[in-house]
């Protein structure tokens, strides 16, 4: 049974201009044990897919189904978890009061001093949470996700606003925590993390999905391989096989080409350029292209 | 969760109240103040009244305006759950939107016994006077009563305006309710014709029963069907509100 569905979800917001579309015809689903990265640009539709996973509002079109049922029901099996972007916490609060209030809420028994070992919360126990850091708070909502022992995990923007050692130790954490089996999804600007860390990328621009595979999958969409080379005569009307665009860089020029291969061959064996160098695109400019067709209305 | 309350959040929620000591010192204290100010010291305190004095009128009006004090700043804290994001937190979990509604004004109510209690006390070794024992739990009864409705109108108020608002909103405008409701000077003529379909009409006769059975004046008797019903309409049209403004309220802001 797949963990996360969604099939052909519409979700409109309605404002003073009319309607707005956040989430156009979307269709997406996880299987259990996949660690997912939902990367796209701000704007682009991802929290409110994760609202309607959680089942904090409903499609306007569509459905969502976590484990075969509602989201909801899910919720409330404790089976799926999420660590909010930002907020949930009240401030008066200490950390082991914040999270007993919380496993209340929760059927069963909940051994708290093990989940704050696991997150490393037991210094930070009896802070009071306007006195945590912003690594500190977010190792606490972390906590709060894993109460019901969740087997989906949603990360939305876990690291927005971190530093880069709370970064990868936030990271070393999830690591430890997924090695479990959990499904997880994680939102994120940050496509380092969603190489680094993801099997999977859901690539998401104004509310349509326009990519989804893996990491490799992602970078061979994208502008595909590039050739530079030293060519300071070179001008945009000495044509070249294949070439979609290019980029002075000083003296060398880099063209973008389907087939660099035959490029290359051209460039050493009939121009007078030299140093050649071949790069594969990185996940940067696939991301890049990718959400720039979309704009441009061309597809993908 | 298949009961309504879940009585180890609303006992923990609670304790966070007690935990603000500026708050209680205010939802306690100041009605009390109040009441040995208007009501002890003065002449008139012991005149008497149908079953009871004029003291005993005041206790009964300051015991139910600490009451509803305390549950209006209900709205403080649910609006603040709301702007924090607390509110999406316990969405994450198995408690409901009614489970909510129930916690909060259960936990308000708790909040509310406090300054009713104490004002009753302080009539109790003063001067307030009541002509037969049962009418001291009457009033606590009829105080309680009217926290509930008035909880439903701090959470009214809570999930449809943001925190720092909410609080003055509260806190404001039950002081011009209760002075429309008829609770610190006497009214008379179109401002008690005004006066007698506001939200504090009803709680304040009804915690007055006891000791004036509804008088109003020599001329004037408010029955005890028309109070029951004022409280009763209001507490509809506060509860309403509340499920209105809680829909609005899980969906990003």
């Amino acid at each position: 049974m797949t963990a996360i569905a969604l099939s052909d979800v519409v979700k409109d917001f309605p404002t003073g201009d009319g309607p707005v579309r956040a989430v156009d015809h979307v269709n997406l689903m996880l299987d259990p044990g996949e660690v997912v990265a939902f990367l796209g640009p701000n704007g682009a539709g991802k929290s409110t897919c994760i609202d309607m996973m959680l089942g904090l509002t409903d499609p306007t079109h569509g459905t969502v189904q976590v484990h075969g049922g509602s989201p909801r029901a899910a919720v409330q099996a404790g089976r799926i978890g999420a660590i909010l972007q930002s907020g949930g916490l009240l401030d008066d609060l200490t950390v082991h009061q914040t999270l007993t209030m919380i496993a209340t809420l929760h059927p069963g028994r909940i051994d708290l001093d093990t989940l704050m070992r696991r997150t490393n919360l037991t210094p930070l126990a009896s802070r009071r949470v306007s006195h945590c850091s912003g690594g500190e708070r977010q190792r606490l909502r972390f906590a709060l996700a894993l109460i019901p022992d969740p087997d989906i995990l949603i990360l939305d923007e876990p690291t927005a606003g971190m530093d880069v050692n709370a970064r990868a130790e936030f990271w070393a954490t999830t690591h430890q925590e997924a090695a479990n089996g959990q499904t997880v999804l994680f939102a994120t600007h940050y496509l380092k993390e969603a190489q680094d860390f993801a099997d999977r990328i859901i690539l998401i621009a104004e509310g349509r999905i326009v990519a989804d595979g893996t990491v490799d999958e992602i970078r061979r969409l994208g502008a595909g391989r590039s050739v530079s080379a030293h060519w300071p005569g070179w001008t945009p009307d000495i044509s070249l096989p294949g070439v979609t665009h290019h980029e002075r860089e000083g003296e060398r020029v880099r063209w973008w080409a389907d087939d660099s291969d035959a490029l290359a061959l051209h460039l050493l064996t009939s121009t007078a350029a030299t140093d050649l160098e071949i790069t594969t695109a990185d996940l940067d400019s696939a991301f890049a292209a990718l959400t720039r067709t979309t704009t441009t209305g061309a597809t993908a | 969760m298949s009961t309504l309350i879940n009585p180890r959040y609303v006992w923990l929620d609670f304790a966070r109240q007690l935990r603000m000591p500026v708050n209680l010192f205010f939802t306690i204290i100041l009605p009390t103040v109040m009441y040995v100010v208007f009501g002890v010291t003065q002449d008139y305190a012991t005149q008497a009244t149908l079953h009871g004095n004029v003291s005993a009128m005041m206790m009964a009006s300051m015991a139910v305006y600490g009451a509803v004090t305390a549950t209006s700043s209900l709205a403080g804290t649910a609006a603040l759950e709301q702007q924090t994001g607390w509110r999406r937190q316990l969405a994450l979990t198995p408690y409901t939107s009614a489970q909510f509604i129930a916690g909060k004004v259960l936990m308000a109510m708790s909040v509310a016994a406090l300054p009713v209690t104490v004002v009753l006390l302080t009539g109790a070794v003063t001067n307030a006077e009541l002509a037969a024992w049962w009418r001291w739990p009457a009033i606590w009864g009829l105080c309680m009563l009217g926290a509930m409705v008035f909880s439903l109108y701090g959470l009214a108020i809570a999930t449809w305006f943001r925190s720092e608002e909410a609080v003055g909103l509260a806190s404001g405008l039950l002081v011009v309710l209760f002075f429309l409701g008829n609770g610190f000077l006497p009214l008379s003529g179109l401002m008690l014709e005004i006066g007698r379909f506001t939200p504090a009409y009803g709680l304040i006769g009804l915690a007055r029963y006891p000791v004036l059975e509804g008088i109003i004046d020599p001329d004037a008797t408010d029955p005890l069907w028309f109070l029951a019903a004022n409280m009763g309409a209001w507490a509809l049209i506060f509860a309403l509100l509340t499920a209105l403004g809680l829909k609005r309220g899980t969906a990003r802001q």
